[in-house]
């Protein structure tokens, strides 16, 4: 897979990079900048006859995009309201969503595992978290997953055409149908698209809010992925794995390796603003660099046959949140709402099966995850 | 001279370049700050081993078996770090980031000229806490062994004052401040306010149009929210009520092209304030009477506070540097090199002498001296070995102004009589001329006295030592009208004191214009015109004397006159 | 101080994120990192200036952002002493 993605790119100067120690230390190197992608896009808005004032709004307030104090205040400000240290105030989401997800199951027979729990928990934990209730959900939900391809560098310029026009009626519905829950009751949680307008941060206007939490929306998809493939790898465990997984303590010691296992970010993208030297890796200033997730973690791929010999892995031991000061904000959540995801899952159904033994993976999109994962109860 | 081990001390800040040596006995055999040599203000950008500067200076005191060990005064790039420890609100953030860009290209490049001259013969690079060389620095020059040493800044590795004892030449850190609450800004944004340019230097602007104003209470009050103390650390408001707080006291301040009096309020209480602050901090750390204080870092440099210190706090004895702000740095991070090499953590001591630099014997080549001899056309050019002394005071006493270029360059800022212009200061109407006719610059701007130390008491009113101008202390009335060229608006005067053991020349003349019937006090001005450093070479002189109203010359023992 | 211990710093640390936040101290434990409690580089560097006031020791700036969680921020203020 990296192989494709080297050879297709390899136009301008992409550097690849395989180990978890240099990845680690780019990370944390600030030389190493996001890519400008507002930048890129002013210059194709200007250039061309295309209006991408939506795709720049969007960039601008996409904290993997930005950099310098907008991107810490921000940054900040996000984390003070849907941290972990925030817990206590959205755990009951997670719980809720889990919840209504685990009874929907048991009504179905043939259980697919993507669409009808991790997505559906992915959806009404993070709708509620941000302050999300679409109008047209069917709509809505298929314009999101494209929010990952703006990751993507150097989309062509028809792409960036169709998706303007696409996220132009994304914010539209996400401003439209903002959750304005007026008889909140008391301890309920207040989504943070509702905190940011009540207390807003200098420099940002509404709009910028309301991409914000598009954004973050786009980016919590990868939630419902990770816990797609951790769960399938899960299913393919031995037998007296498997039967750990509805043992709260075993999740939440094996949590960290579960995520580097099985996280659905496929690379971390950076550009150099010089020249550096890492290892036997030469970079030259404005060069690509793309951290090869995959490859950090499980040498190229995700849903090969794990080992599950002892190994103790921290939070800092992985890349799948990132590192340095474009660390994830949604970590916290993620990472909650997986553990409780798990744990309630084989609590309720400890006989899961996965029924077909082709993997349905998602192509054609710059992320590591599956489309489906059909399941039945075992009898 | 050649040395064996020669610790190189180079002062990376991006601005006040400096590069200082420290021979084999732990004494420093040269130092001088880059902006004499490049002749331009503060040096911005320019590393302090500047190619042509360092072989102007390193092949005397290194050869075939010198072995070099580079100190920088920095720990670290601060762009490199993810901590906002910076000037904060005081500066506009493209100031921050071209602040810290200069830091990082001075800190990382530094050292590469040497490298290139001198190849493997450099042994060592090492990089020191960039408050640390400031206090080991001013150390090295106390007179005393124990004391207080407090660096006052604009900015330091993580903040902008640290507190250290020193007991027995021994240095360790009491504590420091964290975050971006900074005197030194706090001056930089006085000084912007004032309608001045702290760019290059014009905090002595402010200093000197502080006279000039009077006390207004509300102006004080919205300054002194500026910053706030706490046990002796400095911390800024949040930045939303210091941007109330600037626009009202923008109200008070003055755009560059307005009338220079207009800021003069500002100016005074904007002192008053950081006089506040500083006693505020000076409160704080001293828990004994007694006690000896070493105050450095930039902040040092205002004689005006230093002054006020001997009469509103208890300290034994007072020690401010000729070079406290960062061009001083490159003194101790050689100094803490040639510790490092021989394995000590006592700090040598030195002599005091701020007589550090080049040597105009060094640029006055013989061929020079018979260019000058043979080309020119002065009324006047002699060789007096034997009593120029004796021939500056007696132009002096005639009303002429003559610049002084002898011996070594003084380190520091101040000119002490090497580099310096000086002039009879009873003649009335003489600080304006030296202001307008020499040195080009605004009228108000105020010139020091030089006064023989036994007659300090004579003069002011406190009994304190400044032989490198680091106070400002009130006349005694008896002599405000007598010596107008010294007597700034307030009736102060940033004084020198001088001795026979160290400014044998400068006594001399001194002496032989008493002699003359004069009252002991010369007028002494840094040799430059407004907007340049001092003077580095004979060409520069030269330039000066041709290009002003400067009525003689003194280069080495080659007298020229007009 | 000789024997600093990491809960000291650790619930020192603590106490002053509550002092600067509007979380409960409840919810900040040894394994929380400062960045993720959503403290700005301003709170962090105060923070710091504090530790090394109370310990008595000197922090290098570099660390409290590499640190993540408070558990690691204090072995490296006593790996520090």
């Amino acid at each position: 897979m990296s192989e494709n993605r080297n050879a297709n790119k390899s136009h301008k100067a992409f550097v690849y990079i395989n180990d978890i120690k240099t990845a680690m230390e780019i990370s944390m190197d600030n030389h190493f900048g996001p890519p400008r992608m507002k930048q890129h896009l002013l210059e194709i808005d200007a250039q061309s006859n295309l209006d991408l004032s939506t795709l720049i709004l969007i960039v601008e307030n996409a904290l993997f995009f930005m950099s310098g104090e907008r991107h810490a205040i921000l940054k900040q400000r996000i984390l003070r309201i849907i941290g972990p240290a925030k817990k206590r105030k959205w755990d009951y989401i997670i719980e809720e969503a889990i919840s209504e997800s685990i009874s929907n199951l048991s009504a179905t027979k043939q259980i697919d595992l993507i669409a009808d729990f991790t997505y559906p928990i992915y959806r009404n934990a993070t709708q509620r978290l941000l302050g999300i209730s679409p109008e047209n959900p069917q709509i809505f939900e298929y314009w999101v997953p494209k929010l990952q391809e703006l990751l993507e560098p150097l989309l062509p310029l028809r792409t960036l055409g169709k998706m303007e026009e696409a996220f132009k009626s994304l914010l539209q519905e996400v401003k439209r149908n903002r959750n304005t829950n007026t008889d909140m009751k008391k301890n309920e949680f207040i989504p943070l698209i509702d905190d940011l307008i009540k207390n807003p941060i200098k420099n940002f206007t509404d709009d910028d809010y309301y991409a914000v939490i598009l954004v973050l929306y786009g980016a919590s998809l990868n939630i419902s992925q990770t816990l797609g493939n951790i769960l399938f790898q899960l299913l393919k465990a031995p037998e007296e794995i498997k039967k750990m997984a509805s043992n709260p303590k075993w999740v939440n010691r094996n949590l960290e390796r579960l995520i580097k296992s099985a996280g659905s970010a496929p690379y971390v993208h950076r550009v150099s603003s010089d020249d550096a030297r890492y290892g036997d890796y030469k970079i030259k200033k404005n060069d690509n660099v793309l951290l090869d997730l995959p490859q950090i973690h499980t040498g190229g791929c995700p849903f090969q046959q794990l080992d599950w010999g002892e190994e103790k892995i921290g939070r800092n031991d992985h890349l799948a949140f990132g590192r340095g000061i474009h660390y994830c904000v949604g970590a916290g959540f993620a990472r909650h709402l997986m553990e409780r995801a798990i744990v309630m899952l084989f609590v309720e159904y400890p006989d899961l099966v996965i029924v077909e033994q082709t993997l349905d993976i998602v192509e054609n999109n710059p992320i590591v995850a599956l489309n489906s994962l059909k399941c039945k109860l075992n009898e | 001279m050649s040395l064996k081990q020669c610790h190189i001390g180079l002062s990376v800040s991006g601005h006040d370049p400096a590069i200082a040596i420290i021979d084999e006995k732990g004494e420093v055999a040269f130092a001088e700050a880059t902006e004499r040599f490049v002749q331009q203000k503060r040096a911005w950008g320019i590393l302090p081993d500047h190619p042509e500067h360092i072989r102007s200076i390193l092949p005397k005191y290194i050869d075939n078996n010198s072995e070099i060990f580079i100190a920088k005064t920095w720990l670290s790039s601060k762009r490199e770090l993810p901590l906002n420890v910076s000037g904060g609100f005081m500066f506009e953030d493209n100031d921050i980031k071209w602040l810290l860009g200069l830091q990082s290209y001075s800190f990382n490049e530094a050292g590469n000229n040497i490298r290139h001259l001198y190849g493997d013969k450099v042994k060592k690079d090492e990089c020191f806490d960039h408050h640390l060389t400031h206090a080991v620095n001013a150390s090295y020059s106390a007179p005393f062994s124990n004391a207080l040493c407090l660096v006052i800044d604009g900015e330091g590795e993580v903040g902008a004052a640290s507190l250290y004892r020193l007991e027995s030449r021994r240095l360790k850190r009491i504590w420091r401040s964290w975050g971006p609450g900074s005197l030194g800004s706090y001056y930089g944004l006085l000084t912007k306010l004032c309608g001045f340019d702290w760019r290059v230097g014009e905090e002595w602007k402010v200093m000197g149009l502080a006279a000039y104003g009077k006390f207004d209470i509300s102006i004080l009050d919205n300054l002194k929210k500026l910053v706030q103390v706490k046990n002796g650390k400095l911390f800024f408001p949040p930045s939303k009520e210091v941007l109330d707080l600037l626009v009202e006291l923008r109200k008070s301040g003055r755009e560059h092209n307005e009338d220079i009096m207009k800021a003069s309020d500002l100016a005074f209480n904007g002192q008053l304030a950081y006089s506040y602050f500083l006693d505020q901090i000076l409160k704080s750390i001293q828990l004994e009477s007694d006690e000896n204080l070493i105050l450095t870092g930039g902040c040092a440099l205002n004689s005006a506070y230093n002054g006020t210190i001997i009469k509103n706090h208890n300290f034994k004895n007072i020690h401010v540097p000729s070079a406290p702000a960062d061009d001083g740095n490159a003194v101790g991070a050689a100094l803490l090199s040639w510790m490092k090499y021989n394995q000590t953590n006592k700090i040598p001591s030195g002599d005091g002498s701020p007589y550090l630099g080049t040597d105009i014997r060094d640029n006055l080549t013989k061929k020079k001296r018979q260019a000058i001899l043979k080309h020119h056309s002065f009324s006047r050019v002699e060789s007096c070995i034997a009593d120029s002394g004796y021939q500056v005071a007696q132009l002096l006493y005639q009303g002429k102004i003559i610049g002084i270029m002898r011996g070594r360059a003084e380190f520091g800022p101040r000119a002490l009589g090497n580099r310096s212009i000086l002039a009879d200061p009873s003649r009335l109407n003489c600080k304006e001329y030296i202001n307008s006719r020499v040195k080009g610059r605004e009228d108000y701007r105020p010139f020091a006295p030089v006064v023989f130390e036994k007659d300090i008491k004579r003069f002011f009113d406190y009994n304190l030592p400044s032989p490198y101008m680091s106070y400002t202390l009130p006349w005694k009335e008896d002599f405000l009208k007598k010596i107008p060229g010294v007597v700034h608006h307030d009736n102060t005067g940033r004084l020198q004191t001088i001795n026979k053991e160290r400014n044998p020349w400068l006594s001399s003349v001194l002496n032989e214009f008493e002699a003359l019937g004069k009252l002991p006090v010369l007028l002494n001005t840094s040799f430059n015109v407004m907007g340049k450093p001092i003077i580095h070479s004979v060409e520069d002189a030269m330039a000066v004397l041709t290009t002003t109203g400067l009525d003689g010359l003194l280069i080495d023992d080659l007298l020229i006159v007009k | 101080m000789n024997n600093l211990k990491e809960n000291d710093i650790i619930e020192f640390v603590r106490l002053k994120i509550v002092e600067r936040t509007d979380i409960d101290i409840d919810d900040i434990t040894e394994e929380s990192s400062l960045e993720e409690i959503g403290l700005g580089s301003l709170d962090v560097v105060l923070i710091s200036g504090e530790i090394e006031d109370e310990f008595k020791v000197e922090v290098d700036p570099m660390m409290m952002f590499e640190s993540k969680t408070l558990k690691e921020v204090a072995s490296r203020v006593i790996a520090s002493k």
